[in-house]
């Protein structure tokens, strides 16, 4: 049989193969690899770099318009807390040096109010930001990748149904590779994508206190310096806890609100420069990576999934030593029994589908709709972490309201008792002490009573409301192979 | 059978190359008399040119995989069994039946040249190539099998042999 080949057949052969295998080595260098390099991501290079920037500019936009507007509620009351804390710690100092060291509030007055303005407009900034730091970072972390997630989900599914990731994958299985898709670009850079965001908005809030407090500073200054002039010039002590109060109450109301009017505006921009470039990359570099790691190691169904049958189908080569090319037939010929062995071996693959280039696809696809790994998938990640969080923002939110009204009371006690005329400007130290003392201790007490249970109970519960989802969206449980998708388009059935 | 092999897996070839770079695939410069591989050295390359194709879902796509398993149906009766194998667009010459025993071989090629031919192809999902059934059969049949191609089903008679009448004791 070798015979009737022509050398000369077998060398064409033989160039052609090495040529293509070069041309695609040179092209996807990978694997094959980088296809997308010369084709654009789909079919013919459809995803074009302008298509990719409106799938970015889309989730930007969802994610300005989200974490804008909750952030400014989020910080909203801690900005003005930790405003007013901030102001009388380092506006009484400042004022006191400047009081005891000479400074009048006549002729050098000007000079005493920019003083004690840049002194304090920057300290106060540093320590404000300090402590919004981390709430930032909470907020963002919240809202920033839900938001990330739940439009770059639809983008995918769009780009899915539209053959733009170079497959026809349609219903469920569309839905659960957009979701594996999605969680894949998200695993590494949630982090990332919060702590640049935060940054960015770090940047504006501190730009936007820093002129904020410059400029109210300087105009409550010099109201409040012209009026302890005219009645308590003569009792420095007095002047200063005066000055502070009021300055630290009218500053900290006009700054609070300055941020309030502008900061929407303000995370809009940071959100926009801080999360571009890093959406870009994840949609041009790793959306591609990804997209082939899903298909060879999830098994989706379609025309891809012609690789996972590439041995059967290629396995009869080896029968040529027979004289006869076995085209198959190393897997399903030879010693099978009808009606027995040979359909619980490699037709499980094939099922009753109706070619065999695509009955991979079906019998593969169990292992990537799982309806069930997903529900665990998801209530894992969302679990993970979920106690910490849960406990935080309940301490933080808990204390924070506990210790302004314990302050508020204790403060009231100690300034109409005859202790506060004893203690003099300490009174108010001792106020702030014991308010910070009660605050730690309610944080910690509060920490340590939220039961696990609450934890396990949102926590299944979740796992509930994803497994009705997924349910309702069509996807199967594992049930072995089946037929899926536009390529299978015939029941599948047992075989005889 | 080998030589229609060969230009089938140049075919292939050929489709793959054009899926990839958009343009046909040009012809090799003349053999220079240095020693060509044989026929399964040349099988393994092909193989590890098909599985690289099939994780590139650009090609993947617009080549289908090359030989499949077309899906079969068995039945029958006293008189006769019946086998067919459900393969669009073939002719009843690219064929081929073999009764080895009680095991029947049905065989053959789905032409690949139309995925060539200065043609684009945008989804290309009917297989072609060559393809292989092989079925024990459940009975013992008589003579040889008669094949009929038809709107795309390859279907084989194989009569079965007459009951022999038992005498009453």
């Amino acid at each position: 049989m070798i015979d009737n080949v022509q050398p000369n057949e077998l060398y064409r052969l033989n160039e052609a193969i090495r040529y293509t295998m070069d041309t695609m080595r040179r092209l996807a260098p990978q694997l094959g690899g980088s296809y997308e390099t010369t084709r654009g991501l789909g079919m013919g290079g459809q995803t074009s770099d302008a298509m990719l920037d409106q799938i970015r500019d889309r989730i930007v936009e969802s994610v300005r318009t989200r974490v804008g507007e909750g952030l400014r509620e989020r910080i909203g009351y801690a900005l003005r807390e930790r405003l007013g804390e901030a102001l009388r710690e380092h506006l009484g100092e400042a004022l006191r040096t400047m009081l005891t060291q000479g400074g009048s509030f006549g002729g050098g007055g000007q000079w005493a109010i920019e003083s004690v303005r840049t002194r304090v407009a920057d300290a106060v900034r540093e320590q404000v930001i300090e402590s919004l730091r981390e709430r930032i970072g909470e907020h963002l972390r919240d809202h920033v990748i839900d938001a990330v997630r739940e439009r770059l989900g639809d983008e995918l599914r769009g780009m899915i149904a539209q053959g733009l990731l170079g497959t026809q994958i349609v219903g469920p299985q569309a839905e659960a590779l957009a979701l594996t898709l999605r969680e894949r670009l998200l695993e590494g850079v949630r982090e990332r994508i919060v702590e640049r965001a935060r940054e960015h908005i770090v940047e504006a809030l501190r730009a936007q206190l820093g002129e904020l407090l410059q400029e109210r500073l300087g105009e409550t200054l010099r109201t409040a310096f012209a009026q302890v002039q005219q009645y308590g010039g003569a009792n420095p002590e007095w002047a200063v806890t005066a000055l502070r109060e009021r300055v630290a109450d009218e500053v900290r109301e006009r700054v609070a609100e300055g941020v309030r009017e502008r900061i929407t505006e303000s995370v809009r921009h940071a959100i926009g420069g801080a999360i571009r470039e890093k959406l870009m990359h994840m949609l041009r570099e790793r959306l591609p990576e990804t997209l082939r790691t899903v298909m060879m190691t999830q098994h989706f169904g379609g025309q891809q999934q012609g690789q996972f049958g590439g041995g059967q189908q290629l396995g009869g080569f080896g029968g040529q030593q027979f004289g006869m090319p076995q085209f198959g037939g190393g897997q399903f010929g030879g010693g099978q029994q009808f009606g027995g062995g040979q359909f619980g071996g490699g037709q499980q693959f094939g099922g009753g589908q109706p070619f065999g280039g695509q009955q991979f696809g079906g019998g593969q696809q169990q292992g990537g709709v799982d309806a069930e790994r997903i529900v665990s998938t998801v209530r894992d990640r969302i679990g993970s972490g979920m106690r910490e969080r849960v406990v935080e923002a309940v301490r933080d939110r808990f204390s924070q309201a506990m210790r302004e009204r314990i302050g508020e009371a204790v403060r009231r006690a100690i300034m109409s008792s005859p202790v506060a005329q004893q203690l003099g400007p300490e009174a108010e130290r001792l106020v702030e002490t014991i308010r910070e003392r009660v605050g730690e201790a309610i944080r910690e007490r509060v920490g340590e009573s939220i039961p696990d249970r609450i934890v396990e109970t949102v926590r299944d519960r979740i796992g509930d409301v994803v497994r009705v989802a997924v349910s309702e969206a069509g996807v199967r449980p594992s049930m072995g192979p089946a037929p899926f998708g536009t390529q299978s388009p015939t029941t599948w059935q047992p075989q005889l | 059978m080998q030589a229609s092999t060969v230009e089938l897996m140049r075919d292939h070839v050929r489709a793959i190359y054009r899926s990839l770079t958009g343009a046909d695939l040009p012809e090799p410069p003349p053999a220079t008399g240095a020693p060509v591989p044989t026929f399964g050295e040349l099988s393994l390359r092909f193989q590890e040119l098909e599985s690289l194709a099939r994780h590139i879902p650009d090609i993947a796509e617009r080549v289908p995989p090359f030989s499949f398993l077309p899906p079969l149906d068995a039945f029958g009766n006293d008189r006769e069994i019946v086998v067919e194998v459900g393969v669009p667009g073939v002719e009843r010459d690219d064929v081929q039946v073999v009764l080895e025993g009680e095991t029947l071989v049905i065989q053959g090629s789905r032409d690949v040249a139309a995925l060539v031919n200065g043609q684009t192809y945008y989804r290309a999902e009917i297989p072609r190539g060559p393809f292989r059934r092989t079925i024990a059969l459940p009975r013992a049949t008589l003579g040889e099998p008669r094949v009929e191609v038809e709107r795309g089903l390859i279907r084989v008679r194989l009569a079965r042999p007459p009951k022999v009448a038992t005498a009453r004791a």
